[in-house]
């Protein structure tokens, strides 16, 4: 059983590393195709850890309405929700399919203009996608008003750099001298150096852990140590 | 005007007067196969730059010597160089005076692992006259390796062996020094805080996927926070964004109850999948954080916009803060809101620290063995580059 | 004062009065031109040098979240591309809701511009996977598309004429909200050459800097200011030129709160010892 759950994924991730890592030296079309089932595969995975996530989805909301846990309305809520509109999306694929019966253009679908997804899709998910997003502008508002501080010189100097930056990513910026020039060599210069820093410390560390996985050093993804 | 003039008629002279020198067809280095490169020395008109305006290339690709010739590129003379592309020739000052086009193997299909002929003529064009090359030919083939890379290898090799020689030495010395990180030890408080106050701990794994090194850095983070937690007998949520993520944190939550002489307190529903949508998730990690009000919450891995979105309702229940992200545009975010944050590689050393592990503190210091090294490659190319010596950047140019 | 109002502090001003500034400026509607910067210039230069009929992918990565940043500045570029007679191949990497988005985007956009659906623009499907879904399309297309978002079988498809793999593009152009960028950087521009044009939000830009000065990219889009200067490159002033009087009233008032935070800091500092 330890074998299962230990030896055989370790040895798993070893190959297709080490594979992976030498078909990025190898160009031959024979590495290209291994490149493309590889490929193939994550994309499949990725497709059926959908599955796992929908059901856990739905265990967890069912427990919590089950238990009359505190909240437990949401839960209910969350749950019409998912029911609601899968059967949306099964009931419009049944209505397409018996469509095209009789008129051939018409293609089986859940979705698309006129379904019942569709109108969930830009008649709820979409608004409210936009209005989570718009309340980043009165957050960063009230981060800025908390925050920045002139406290150290090196405050100072972030804050009026920032103050120029805001000023040249909009067009009354263009109107004060110097302001665009300024916040684009901000931009370009200081921004991308100490970018630049950081990205070489995270290039490292993610080829030191990518080598970690690789020879089964680093088994946080197991569930080890 | 005059001047003018005189170059066009020099030139049209200076071409009828000229023939084609080296005309060749080289197989493509490094590629798949089904391509080669089509190269002739420049003609001794171009020597000239308005010389070199007034004459056009065309160049013509068959299968074989006597098949149908079809035209494949039309440039002036003052483009297409070997010396363009550097990844095939290299950086000798030599291939400026040559031509170079890469052509496709007539016949080729994608995939294919055979070796194609490839027959090729070049005419050069000027307003008055044309001169015609010979035909050269050549094999297109698949190519086993790519020289190009070979420094990519030489410094993952290096980095790689530098590791396993330090976690070998880790492993005989576990007394190795790291350097306080606040956040990190602000964990422990945290959690002994959630514990007196009976409230819960909110730890996200970021909106990556599993894929990714700062998932995998945020799951061994969580793994020693569940001993903690464990230990002290605190609720823990683990909301995810990613349905592999939620498998690999009940996993990493399982171990760290069990290794803490716990497993009974395990619960597997601590960790659950939420959904994968960017703002959907932060409504719901909101709403959790709204009617849970936890102790503290943690932050770590990989976040997007919404980073500013969860760190200040986090501020509002009055939990304490600790977020971790090598998300560089991110981070000003977190600085703001969170009591305490770590910057992009802390995160990556986070498991090392709170581990301890010679195993992990080996790898640790690999990396600072690896920072040396670009910094040292940055101040070297950097003088020698003042110099005018190009030599090392051309060695360290990646493809 | 309500106690839920208390606890926010002086929060709830902030909100309040960005609230308002916003809601004042958007009843006075007034568009100012934002001229194009070299970085955005990069893009429509990449664009504008194609050759007519050249096919060009757009990877639509965003969903209703950055609608508002992101849409006016997919919207100038199709109408760019079309204004050059190029084939427009719509995808995405990012997420279901993806897709949808990118429809209505793309079919309004064609309204206004005349384009016709398979001839002057095809739309494909979301792919999960990223760095895997773009290595794939990169060695066969049809492995991952065999078919259109409107299940139209390639062969069908006039605009999808002569494109078997991802380096058949003449130009890339990733449009989005996460790090889907990163897998066209490493799959796309590392593995396959492709030449890649980025428009992202506003907030991710900076990240993104320093890929102009190692030529990764042509050229950034960054936000609304971003979207507003292709508008005016394209001559097309729309949504991100209309939001761009309120952007800058919006700068100008975190400017404002800024300086008020250290206004109100140092006096609370001052009273403190006076207090003791």
């Amino acid at each position: 059983m330890l074998h299962l759950k230990r030896t055989v994924p370790l040895a798993i991730a070893f190959l297709s590393g080490i594979l992976l890592l030498i078909q990025y030296f190898v160009p031959h079309p024979w590495s290209a195709k291994f490149l493309q089932y590889t490929s193939d595969w994550q994309v499949t995975l990725a497709y059926a850890a959908l599955l796992l996530g929908v059901g856990s989805l739905v265990q967890s909301h069912v427990t919590k309405a089950r238990r009359k846990a505190p909240g437990w309305g949401f839960s209910a809520v969350a749950l019409a929700a998912f029911g609601i509109t899968v059967a949306m999306g099964m009931w419009w694929s049944v209505h397409t399919a018996w469509q095209s019966r009789t008129d051939a253009s018409i293609v089986t679908t859940g979705s698309g203009e006129g379904s019942p997804l569709s109108w969930v899709y830009n008649s709820l998910l979409f608004p409210m996608g936009g209005a989570m997003f718009s309340i980043l502008g009165f957050f960063i508002a009230s981060a800025a008003f908390r925050a920045f501080r002139v406290k150290s010189p090196e405050a100072t100097l972030l804050l009026l750099s920032a103050i120029v930056v805001m000023l040249g990513q909009v067009p009354l910026g263009a109107h004060l001298p110097g302001i665009p020039q300024l916040s684009a060599w901000l931009l370009s210069v200081p921004t991308t150096a100490a970018k630049r820093a950081i990205g070489f410390g995270v290039a490292l560390g993610s080829i030191a852990t990518a080598l970690r996985v690789i020879f089964g050093i680093e088994r946080a993804y197991l569930g080890g140590e | 005007m005059i001047r003018v003039a005189a170059i066009f008629l020099l030139t049209a002279a200076a071409l009828r007067a000229q023939s084609f020198e080296k005309l060749e067809v080289l197989d493509a280095p490094g590629d798949a196969g089904g391509a080669a490169w089509v190269i002739w020395k420049r003609l001794p008109a171009e020597s000239d730059e308005e010389g070199a305006k007034r004459i056009t290339y065309v160049v013509s690709v068959a299968k074989d010597a006597t098949g149908d010739f079809e035209e494949v590129a039309r440039f002036p003379a003052t483009a297409k160089f070997m010396s363009d592309n550097t990844e095939a020739f290299g950086w000798s000052k030599k291939t400026a005076d040559w031509h170079a086009v890469k052509v496709d193997a007539p016949g080729y299909e994608d995939g294919s692992a055979a070796n194609f002929p490839v027959y090729a003529k070049v005419v050069a064009l000027s307003a008055e006259s044309e001169i015609a090359s010979g035909t050269a030919s050549g094999i297109a083939r698949p190519n086993w390796l790519t020289a190009s890379k070979f420094n990519v290898f030489v410094f993952i090799a290096l980095l790689g062996g530098v590791m396993m020689f330090l976690i070998a030495r880790a492993r005989r010395n576990s007394e190795i020094f790291v350097r306080r990180i606040p956040g990190l030890d602000a964990m422990e408080e945290a959690i002994g805080r959630a514990t007196e106050m009976g409230k819960p701990i909110l730890f996200l794994n970021g909106l990556n996927d599993m894929s990714s090194i700062s998932t995998i850095a945020s799951t061994a983070i969580l793994g020693q926070v569940a001993k903690r937690v464990a230990t002290y007998d605190t609720q823990i949520l683990v909301p995810c964004f990613d349905p592999v993520v939620m498998a690999v944190s009940q996993e990493v939550m399982r171990e760290g109850f069990i290794s803490a002489g716990r497993p009974d307190s395990y619960r597997p529903d601590s960790a659950f999948f939420v959904t994968s949508d960017q703002f959907g998730y932060v409504a719901a990690v909101d709403g959790i954080m709204m009617r849970e009000k936890p102790a503290a919450c943690f932050y770590m891995g990989y976040y997007y916009a919404e980073s500013l979105l969860l760190a200040e309702t986090g501020g509002t229940t009055g939990a304490i803060q600790i977020a971790g992200t090598d998300s560089v545009t991110q981070l000003p975010f977190f600085i703001a809101s969170c009591d305490y944050t770590l910057l992009g590689e802390e995160l990556y050393a986070a498991s090392a620290y709170l581990s301890r592990e010679p195993i992990q503190l080996g790898s640790l210091i690999a990396q600072d063995w690896g920072k040396l090294f670009v910094l040292a490659a940055i101040v070297i190319g950097t003088v020698l580059a003042l110099f005018h010596v190009q030599t090392f950047v051309h060695m360290v140019a990646t493809y | 004062m309500s106690p839920e109002l208390k606890k926010l502090g002086p929060r709830w001003v902030v909100f309040g009065i960005l609230g308002l500034v916003v809601t004042v400026s958007l009843l006075f509607k007034r568009s100012t031109e934002f001229p194009g910067t070299p970085v955005v210039k990069g893009v429509y230069d990449a664009v504008e040098e194609l050759p007519e009929g050249s096919p060009i992918l757009i990877s639509s990565d965003f969903d209703p979240g950055s609608e508002a940043e992101l849409v006016p500045m997919m919207k100038a570029i199709l109408a760019h591309c079309w204004r050059r007679h190029l084939r427009v191949i719509v995808m995405s990497l990012q997420s279901p809701n993806a897709m949808p988005l990118a429809q209505g985007i793309v079919e309004e956009a064609a309204r206004d511009n005349g384009a016709k659906e398979d001839e002057d623009y095809a739309l494909m499907n979301y792919k999960p996977g990223n760095l895997a879904a773009v290595l794939a399309i990169g060695q066969d297309w049809a492995s991952q598309f065999p078919e259109s978002y409107k299940h139209r079988k390639l062969a069908d498809i006039p605009a999808m004429k002569g494109i078997t793999r991802l380096g058949d593009f003449k130009y890339v152009l990733c449009i989005t909200a996460t790090t889907s960028v990163d897998s066209w950087l490493l799959g796309g521009v590392t593995k396959y050459g492709i030449k890649l044009g980025l428009g992202c939000t506003a907030v991710m830009a900076t990240d993104y800097y320093p890929l102009l000065d190692t030529k990764q990219i042509t050229g950034l889009l960054g936000g609304l200011a971003g979207a507003a200067q292709y508008e005016s490159l394209v001559k097309l002033p729309g949504k991100a030129t209309d939001g761009m009087p309120t952007q800058s009233l919006i700068h100008v008032t975190i400017i404002l709160f800024i300086v008020a935070g250290n206004i109100l800091h140092f006096a609370g500092k001052r009273r403190k010892p006076e207090a003791a």
